[in-house]
């Protein structure tokens, strides 16, 4: 988690520390008229003990070293120089640097043990939830199995024929559980590679369209596409399961019969392509998390799905520069947009 | 169906047991002769000695790497391979068909899949006969008037459009690869991006001119990062 962190969220530790040194400081000056300097020193310590806590070992050891050279220039005499008249100063620095390590690799980690703590619990609570997932197919499958085989002389051939069509829709549907794990997986932050190369949209939406063209049956898909569309440049196959999922997610939340609009348009140097379904919508309280992994509208739960989709499209597109959106008036429908950046 | 595939002998290599035996039940059941290898040591004796017409090969096998079985089985012989593989990774693909194989399938498939594959790459093996008119649903191309038409009205196609076609049909519900493409119609070993970009602005007219929607095209499918395939019609 700390290592794909951005430039600043990297940087913004060791800033604190500095301006703690700071603040430390200041306080000193107000006091050190009225305390001994080795009294002062357990400002510092309490800073670098606050900064080891917070932000771990590297910025600590660095509020240890700023801390004795504040330490020094401010509050012993001679003042603003790094001078010093008493020799046994030398002997608190040295004291002060040598504790201020060991806290600092102490509370680092206590930290650590936290993190990893909290992790194992995050795991514990994400492998529950997709071993659910997982299980749940099984069981239909095994049950379906298994009253085949044990009472095959029971049954006639349409209730076989019937078991047999629930052992093979909840074995795709096991499948389908799976490759979105595994797309999760390789999506996520940092770990995707994308190759881009430039694509005919019209080809990309086409495709996915005749991908899910069992789903699509009959149902009124328009598609509206520019005839000279530039080409954009992106990952094909990963464009592809980003565009599966949102189109999916737009033929199951909306019913059966009921038209989807495709629109790709090419405006301010981005290719646009809007996904209008004319379903239920989304609530606005979920639209803000409709992205987020595994989070599912609360009125989906009739609809088969890991809520893993969304999030697999969003992390596709980002990686590419681009971004998705959604607009929803409930029970009107919803509009997914997909922004590409043009090169 | 059974009878005329009687004599066929297939070669399943996996090193599950389970998928071999699948394999093996429901390809007998349509009348191959299907006999089994576990190993990639054992594909490639088998591959030779016991004379298969097509090899189920498994890419991740225990003890060789997929890619250097299907070489060295292209070393011995012909024999056409469709590759069988859990990853659904276009790199993968495309380097086992460099290799040497002529199609693929993902894990998991069904039985009716793999058919539609098994006759497609088999095509390959009849000898082109010399009043070729090919049929793919209502697209009908006449190979030696070099004429297409479809429901019955001719389409007038660009000579290159027309070697595509062409190219596609006689491989109907087989993939091929760009640079399969790229090698038969452009003479061009490389795959740059110039000749990319004109295979891609050939194919967009070509759809607009054979498919009943071009905007969801039906006869040629884009395979996602490897190529197209001309859907197979039976």
């Amino acid at each position: 988690m700390q290592k794909t962190g951005t430039l600043r969220t990297r940087i913004y530790p060791y800033a604190a520390s500095i301006g703690l040194v700071f603040v430390t400081t200041l306080l000193g000056e107000f006091v050190k008229r009225k305390l001994e300097p080795a009294n002062i020193v357990m400002f510092y310590l309490l800073a670098v003990v606050i900064v080891s806590i917070r932000w771990g070992q590297g910025p600590a050891i660095v509020t240890s070293i700023l801390s004795v050279l504040a330490f020094d220039f401010f509050l012993i005499p001679p003042y603003l120089t790094l001078n010093i008249h008493d020799i046994e100063y030398l002997f608190t620095f040295t004291v002060f640097l040598a504790v201020g390590l060991i806290v600092s690799t102490l509370a680092s980690k206590v930290r650590k043990q936290i993190i990893q703590r909290q992790t194992e619990k995050l795991h514990s609570a994400l492998l529950n939830s997709i071993s659910h997932d997982l299980k749940t197919p099984l069981v239909s499958i095994t049950g379906s199995l298994s009253a085949l085989l044990d009472t095959s002389s029971k049954l006639d051939a349409e209730q076989k024929q019937e078991l047999l069509e629930t052992a093979r829709g909840e074995s795709d549907r096991l499948n389908r559980i799976v490759n979105n794990l595994l797309d999760m997986t390789r999506t996520e932050s940092g770990v995707l590679r994308i190759s881009k190369k430039p694509c005919d949209v019209r080809d990309l939406v086409g495709t996915c369209l005749g991908q899910l063209k069992d789903k699509i049956g009959n149902r009124n898909i328009k598609i509206d596409i520019r005839p000279d569309m530039p080409e954009v440049a992106v990952d094909f196959p990963y464009m592809l399961k980003a565009l599966l999922n949102v189109f999916d997610n737009a033929l199951k939340y909306s019913p059966d019969g009921s038209p989807i609009e495709v629109m790709v348009s090419c405006a301010d140097n981005k290719v646009r392509v809007a996904v209008r379904d004319h379903g239920y919508g989304i609530p606005k309280e979920d639209l803000g998390r409709i992205f987020d992994k595994f989070y599912r509208v609360e009125r989906s739960q009739n609809v088969s799905g890991t809520g893993l989709g969304l999030s697999i499209s969003k992390n596709i597109i980002e990686a590419h520069g681009g971004r998705i959106s959604a607009e929803s008036v409930p029970d009107k429908g919803a509009v997914f947009l997909i922004e590409l950046p043009l090169e | 169906m059974a009878q005329e595939q009687a004599h066929l002998r297939i070669l399943v290599v996996d090193d599950e047991k389970a998928i071999r035996s699948f394999l093996s039940t429901s390809l007998s059941a349509y009348g191959y002769g299907v006999f089994e290898a576990a190993k990639g040591k054992d594909a490639l004796a088998d591959s030779v000695d016991a004379h298969p017409d097509v090899i189920i090969l498994d890419l991740g096998l225990p003890d060789m790497d997929g890619k250097e079985v299907i070489a060295k089985i292209r070393k011995r012989t012909k024999t056409p391979i469709i590759i069988l593989s859990v990853k659904d990774d276009p790199a993968e693909k495309i380097a086992a068909l460099d290799a040497g194989a002529d199609d693929y399938l993902t894990k998991p498939f069904s039985v009716g899949e793999l058919l539609a594959r098994l006759k497609a790459v088999m095509r390959r093996l009849l000898p082109l006969e010399k009043e070729e008119v090919l049929r793919c649903g209502k697209l009908i191309v006449d190979i030696t008037k070099r004429q297409v038409t479809l429901e019955n009205n001719e389409v007038n196609v660009s000579p290159t459009e027309y070697d595509i076609l062409k190219l596609l049909i006689i491989n109907a519900g087989r993939v091929i690869t760009h640079r399969q493409i790229l090698r038969e119609v452009w003479d061009k070993t490389e795959d740059y991006e110039g000749i990319l970009h004109l295979l891609r602005v050939t194919m967009s007219n070509l759809r607009s001119k054979i498919e009943p929607n071009p905007d969801r095209p039906t006869y040629i499918l884009t395979e996602p990062g490897v190529g197209y395939r001309l859907r197979s019609d039976s």
